[in-house]
């Protein structure tokens, strides 16, 4: 039988695994509320969006893409979502079209990127300004509320003491593992982040999976808006200013490379509870805004330095064999 | 079927930019043939079997296989109609499986949930996988081993194993002997012979002029972008191809 080398194990997981202990811990020993199963299920529920985000984004980031629009899809939907419910629309029908809208961005965004070749990171900036811009149009800057319906509370809701948005976020994980796992597309996901040019000569269609993992993404930022303005009871034109750096850290820590073609989404899943749980711990601890993202700032830089100084022993040791 | 002119590529002609690297290259290969496919850098040899196997298109020119004309657009239509290519760089995907590496492009699955989700089918194309490399005689443990892990020789044996494994009707092999040693050599030339004895025709391109006449039976030179000569392995000699090769004063032997 193969002996387990615990040095091993730790070389093969992301720093994702060790901040998730060290900020557990951290949080558990300073503040007494934080290991309270109220604080738990909080965690749980305010992380969802932002894991939802994160997995779309580890898929986009496999591609060697970047998609930066997220944050500002996220506000967009939330105000459609809020116009339509509004104006008395059916509230299936509002979700299903603020998911729609996410995934047209999506869409727009791989087409561009992959047939006009322009750099995801030019593509989606110019995406962001303009769902930015459409968010604040429609609501003319406005908060939007409407008469309180069964919406309002699908972000309230618990199906064995788990929040049903994290139940969301599972259900979306496993479609994960069975792309990563079990699908065509999820070799060619990694393929086209590794080598794009061989799977091309290889007669993969190279453009339409790029498409479709920037539509999956689009769809991702659609559901996290959906979530975000049932748990907030109104449309917000700027609610998700700042979730396209939290979904980016939550996958870099989470060891998918910037490059393409490496880590595992469950671990950028586990980033997103882990930068959650730090803004929950800094928020009981009395730090605001300001200082929660810095040190979401602060966490990114260390996360990936230990994941570059764990492949650099591991490469090493592969060297030295 | 024309036996003569199993392929045929016609009046070949390809630009980039202002530079010509091709200019009007015809090409024939018999079924069951080795062509030697041979020239200085820049020759114009990976352009033209890049427009075989569809990686680029060409400007102008027709390409016949079995006597009917062919529109290839792309190297699906390329492996379709039973090309397949080894490239120089194998074109391998480092991060993934070798059994993945031998199907790209053709990844096998099954049925799983009345066929709602399509499962990768990974014990058959690792079985597969296995049994083609060790039919090429390479030794490897696992097909689940990553490409990054593999020898030098060992990739080779990956990027010739996803080519033969469709039984391709024509086989382009660009520059396989590159960086192997004697030992590797041999049996890549050994591999050729096998396939010509099979009746599969192959363009083989080699800087390697001893490689070139120990597998080939015709070979073809091509020189700025022009097919300058055309012979019967038998009928000339590696001084000759050289000469040839890069314009010198020539004197068949």
């Amino acid at each position: 039988m193969t002996k387990i080398n615990p040095k091993n194990i730790l070389q093969r997981v992301p720093s994702a695994v060790l901040l998730f202990i060290a900020i557990g811990i951290l949080f558990a020993m300073t503040s007494p509320k934080f290991l309270s199963l109220i604080n738990l299920k909080n965690i749980l529920l305010q992380s969802s969006p932002l894991a939802i985000l994160s997995l779309g984004m580890s898929f986009v980031m496999l591609t060697n893409g970047i998609d930066l629009s997220v944050g500002s899809v996220v506000s967009f939907v939330s105000i459609m979502t809020g116009k339509l419910l509004g104006m008395g629309f059916n509230i299936i029908l509002s979700i299903f079209i603020g998911i729609l809208a996410g995934s047209v961005i999506g869409i727009f965004n791989g087409i561009i990127i992959s047939k006009v070749k322009l750099p995801p990171f030019i593509v989606t900036l110019g995406t962001m300004g303009v769902s930015a811009s459409l968010a604040l149009v429609l609501c003319g800057g406005e908060t939007l509320y409407w008469e309180k319906n069964w919406f309002n509370s699908i972000a309230l809701k618990y199906f064995l003491s788990i929040p049903v948005t994290f139940w969301i976020v599972l259900l979306i994980f496993s479609f994960i593992l069975w792309v990563v796992h079990k699908s065509s597309f999820g070799i060619y996901v990694y393929g086209i982040g590794s080598n794009e040019e061989a799977l091309r000569l290889c007669g993969v269609k190279v453009n339409f999976y790029k498409a479709i993992v920037y539509l999956i993404n689009g769809c991702f930022a659609g559901i996290a808006g959906i979530i975000i303005t049932s748990r907030i009871a109104s449309g917000n034109p700027i609610v998700g200013i700042g979730f396209e750096f939290e979904a980016i850290a939550a996958a870099a820590i989470g060891g998918i490379s910037f490059f393409g073609g490496k880590g595992h989404p469950g671990f950028a899943l586990l980033s997103a509870v882990t930068i959650t749980m730090l803004m929950n711990g800094l928020g009981l601890l009395g730090f605001g805004m300001a200082w929660q993202y810095c040190a979401i700032g602060i966490i990114l830089i260390i996360g990936m330095s230990i994941n570059i100084l764990l492949e650099k022993i591991a490469l090493k040791q592969k060297d030295s064999k | 079927m024309n036996d003569q002119f199993f392929l045929k590529m016609e009046n070949i002609k390809k630009s980039y930019g202002h530079v010509e690297a091709l200019k009007g290259v015809d090409l024939i290969l018999k079924k069951g043939e080795v062509l030697g496919l041979v020239g200085d850098n820049a020759a114009g040899k990976s352009t033209l079997i890049k427009i075989l196997s569809g990686a680029i298109n060409m400007d102008y020119g027709r390409i016949f296989i079995d006597g009917k004309e062919e529109n290839i657009c792309n190297p699906a239509d390329a492996r379709n109609i039973g090309i397949e290519t080894v490239y120089q760089q194998f074109a391998l995907v480092d991060n993934l499986p070798v059994y993945c590496n031998v199907f790209l492009g053709r990844l096998i699955s099954k049925k799983f949930l009345g066929g709602m989700f399509p499962i990768l089918d990974k014990s058959k194309m690792e079985k597969e996988a296995l049994r083609i490399l060790s039919f090429m005689g390479i030794k490897f443990d696992s097909a689940r081993a990553r490409v990054s892990d593999l020898s030098g020789g060992q990739r080779q044996a990956v990027a010739i194993a996803r080519a033969i494994l469709f039984n391709p009707r024509i086989l382009i092999l660009d520059e396989p002997t590159s960086g192997l040693a004697v030992k590797e050599l041999e049996k890549i030339q050994d591999i050729i012979i096998n396939f010509k004895n099979k009746g599969i025709s192959v363009i083989f391109i080699s800087h390697r002029l001893e490689s070139i006449f120990a597998t080939s039976d015709r070979i073809i030179v091509l020189r700025s972008g022009v097919k300058v000569m055309d012979e019967e392995n038998k009928k000339i000699t590696s001084q000759y191809v050289v000469e040839k090769m890069f314009g010198l004063e020539s004197k068949k032997v």
